[in-house]
């Protein structure tokens, strides 16, 4: 063989036949097709040399339909390199085909999704919560107060005087949390959520009996000023929004019922529960601060709370809540 | 014709003949994982715009990786066609659903304020409701019948037309006859819808008419295939593999009976078990009747899909050609075991091995005999030119991938 003959198959594109072709290179820059009966020349111009993905003969289409999958060294495709319109088909080969495309679309695939994790959902999610109406936020926290009323909730059984302490405090917080924020606070009996305390969307607190019987006042009063901190940063209204464009994300990539997107979809809301529930943390410290008052009763009623319902030994990228020990380190406790 | 015996028969009979030619497929879990990983990639960095261009490039890869006598086959679709019509079925698809809640509760306030002006009609109010959004959605979905079996119809002839071997295309139907192909894509997709309400036992029916309307309006070139398959084929093979389903439906009723019996003994589901209540054994039965019955399911669907393919190509024929698929329920029951563990354990990254390894398999055991006639194919100058005109429909490719029994 010639050096710049390159065999082939020839399909005219008429019929099935296959044809066993040369492509000749000849010296005044055309391309001439020889094979059987067939003796063509065509200027460069007029072809098309086209790679399909992966390890298979590039594809030389003649004029007229017809088309040479060609055994090419790497010379062929040199002379249609220059094209532009080859360009990127020849870069997405060279990434299909290479160590180095392969690690490129790896690390580009991880940064897209860290990217759109950590930074893209957040901010999209805080985007919508700042366009949204105050008024449209309390109904939200209505609406749920009303649906958690129906499934675990009964009515407070706490004597009057004790209530109204607890509003006492929730008044005390009031009055030095920043000027938006508009907190009211919800008294009930749950068996099903025990001691604890929620914060609604538009700045609703609940807590429940158990919980007041079980802490001191001034761990109440921590306890508030952790819920108001959450109520402060609009947490559970950005919780809302980013746990739905979690699943509308994870829907877009197809994985409806795919368990793993499902399981990566909760172990993402449990990592953003938990940088809130540091965040909440972090500005009840702040807040019993500027009341004058020590944070440790925060840590207390965590410690009690611990006891109350026994500790957990599951790793925290499986919890809603961060460990309590790691809280107290990060909110400054000590 | 599907005696045990005489298949054996026409296998070996097959297997025989000196001038058989199987398909190869070539594709390597390597390759396939790299192209997959920049398809991911793109798609993910594109906000899933790139995902036009990497399903064009997947079923290329595949189709030029499968080979008859060395020859690959190929796909030349235009992803741009693919990407603006798959923006225009998002755009239409979320319109239509939409739109059918906004005229159910239009046409119900009109007919409630009609109600309330004639008067003493007041207890016909409660009534609108339902009725109305009933009458809506039966509309809707005629309406979304037509529209699929149209889109449907437009997919199967794109995808034909952009595929090709040896530099021949493929066809399905033509461009004259579009308006029969379409009825007879609706009265499919509505008898599809009609299986779940007569028990299953239109199944065997509708299977074989659907696998008759996507083979014998195919053609390669000029040469249309044909299929010679009847109802009765079909209704034999799903009535042989019945017994099967007899341990899964049994185990079925069986809890079904199991759990209104814990209902009506403790008339609520309880979320912990309460003291001095069996409720922990009544519950422990039910999992376990659903793992006995859950690989019979699967053995049956596998039985099925065997039997299925072997009998659709062994009655398929294009031109002289002839085709044999020896697919076997044990071996696609153990290759979906194995997968689906894979899978799960590797996390969705072993997709392409996954991929590759089904798709050799499921190739590398169809054969044509007389392979010699591989040649004598033709394609006529004006059924290149209607192909051609069909790029414009491109957004039917959506929903190709709902109907890809991979016959």
């Amino acid at each position: 063989m010639r050096v710049d003959e390159f065999e082939g198959l020839y399909f005219d594109g008429r019929s099935s036949r296959a044809v066993p072709v040369v492509v000749v290179l000849l010296p005044n820059g055309q391309l001439l097709l020889r094979g059987g009966e067939l003796e063509q020349r065509q200027p460069l111009a007029l072809l098309r040399l086209e790679q399909p993905p992966g390890r298979a003969r590039p594809r030389l289409h003649w004029p007229g339909g017809g088309l040479v999958e060609v055994n090419d060294d790497g010379r062929l495709a040199a002379l249609f390199a220059r094209r532009p319109a080859t360009v990127l088909p020849r870069l997405l080969h060279w990434a299909e085909t290479h160590r180095a495309g392969a690690l490129g679309a790896l690390l580009l695939a991880g940064g897209t999704i860290a990217g759109a994790v950590l930074g893209g959902l957040p901010l999209l999610a805080s985007l919508v919560g700042a366009l949204l109406p105050p008024a449209a936020e309390r109904q939200l926290g209505e609406a749920s107060l009303a649906g958690l009323d129906q499934e675990a909730f009964v009515p407070s059984r706490l004597a009057e005087a004790q209530q109204q302490r607890v509003h006492k405090l929730v008044a005390n917080i009031q009055a030095i949390a920043p000027e938006h924020l508009r907190l009211r606070l919800e008294l009930r009996d749950s068996a099903t959520i025990g001691a604890n305390a929620l914060c609604l969307p538009g700045g609703i607190l609940v807590v429940t009996d158990a919980l007041v019987k079980l802490a001191t006042e001034d761990e109440l009063l921590a306890v508030l000023a952790h819920e108001a901190g959450h109520a402060q940063h609009r947490h559970p209204l950005q919780m809302l929004l980013r746990s739905h464009a979690l699943a509308l994300a994870s829907g877009l990539m197809g994985g409806q019922d795919n368990p793993i997107q499902g399981l990566a979809q909760n172990l993402l809301q449990n990592s953003y529960s938990r940088t809130f529930e540091h965040q909440a943390d972090r500005e009840a410290v702040a807040m019993l601060r500027r009341l004058n008052r020590s944070p440790a009763p925060f840590f207390s009623i965590l410690t009690k709370l611990e006891e109350h319902e026994g500790t957990t030994q599951l790793p925290s990228l499986l919890l809603t809540h961060p460990s309590r020990r790691e809280r107290q380190a990060r909110a400054g406790g000590s | 014709m599907t005696h045990p015996a005489t298949v054996a028969q026409s296998d070996r009979d097959s297997r025989r003949e000196a001038a058989s030619v199987e398909l190869e497929f070539s594709g390597r879990t390597g390759e396939y994982f790299q192209i997959w990983l920049v398809n991911l990639a793109l798609s993910l960095a594109s906000c899933g715009a790139y995902m036009p261009w990497a399903r064009v490039r997947t079923r290329r890869y595949f189709l030029s990786q499968t080979r008859i006598k060395a020859s690959g086959f190929d796909y030349q679709a235009n992803p741009w066609a693919l990407f603006v019509g798959w923006l225009v079925i998002g755009v239409g698809l979320t319109l239509l659903s939409n739109s059918s809640d906004l005229l159910a509760m239009g046409l119900a306030s009109a007919t409630k304020f009609l109600l309330k002006n004639l008067g003493s009609f007041s207890k016909l109010e409660g009534l609108v409701e339902p009725m109305v959004s009933l009458g809506v959605g039966i509309a809707f979905l005629l309406l979304q019948v037509l529209v699929l079996s149209w889109l449907v119809m437009q997919s199967l002839r794109y995808n034909a037309s952009k595929t090709s071997y040896r530099n021949l295309r493929f066809g399905f139907g033509s461009s004259e006859a579009r308006f029969r192909l379409w009825r007879e894509t609706v009265f499919l997709l509505g008898l599809r819808l009609l299986v779940p309400l007569s028990l299953g036992l239109l199944q065997p029916y509708v299977a074989w008419r659907w696998r008759r309307f996507l083979i014998r309006h195919r053609r390669f070139g000029t040469t249309p295939f044909a299929f010679t398959a009847t109802p009765a084929d079909f209704l034999r093979l799903h009535g042989r593999a019945f017994p099967l389903l007899l341990p899964a439906i049994a185990t079925l009723a069986l809890s079904g009976a199991l759990l209104i019996m814990a209902i009506i003994k403790f008339r609520q589901f309880s979320v912990a078990p309460v003291a001095g209540e069996p409720l922990v054994s009544t519950w422990a039965i039910l999992p376990l009747l659903a793992l006995t019955s859950l690989p019979l399911l699967l053995l049956w669907s596998c039985w099925l899909e065997a039997r299925a393919a072997s009998l659709t190509w062994r009655c398929t024929q294009l031109g002289e050609l002839r085709f044999a698929c020896t697919w076997r329920a044990r071996e696609l029951l153990g290759m979906r075991l194995l997968h689906g563990l894979v899978l799960v354990a590797s996390l969705g990254l072993a997709w392409p091995w996954v991929r590759i390894r089904e798709t050799r398999y499921r190739l590398q055991r169809i054969s044509l005999s007389p392979g010699l006639a591989l040649d004598g194919f033709l394609a006529a100058e004006e059924e290149r030119i209607s192909a051609l005109a069909e790029g414009g429909f491109a957004e039917a490719d959506a929903m190709d991938g709902l109907f890809d029994i991979s016959f």
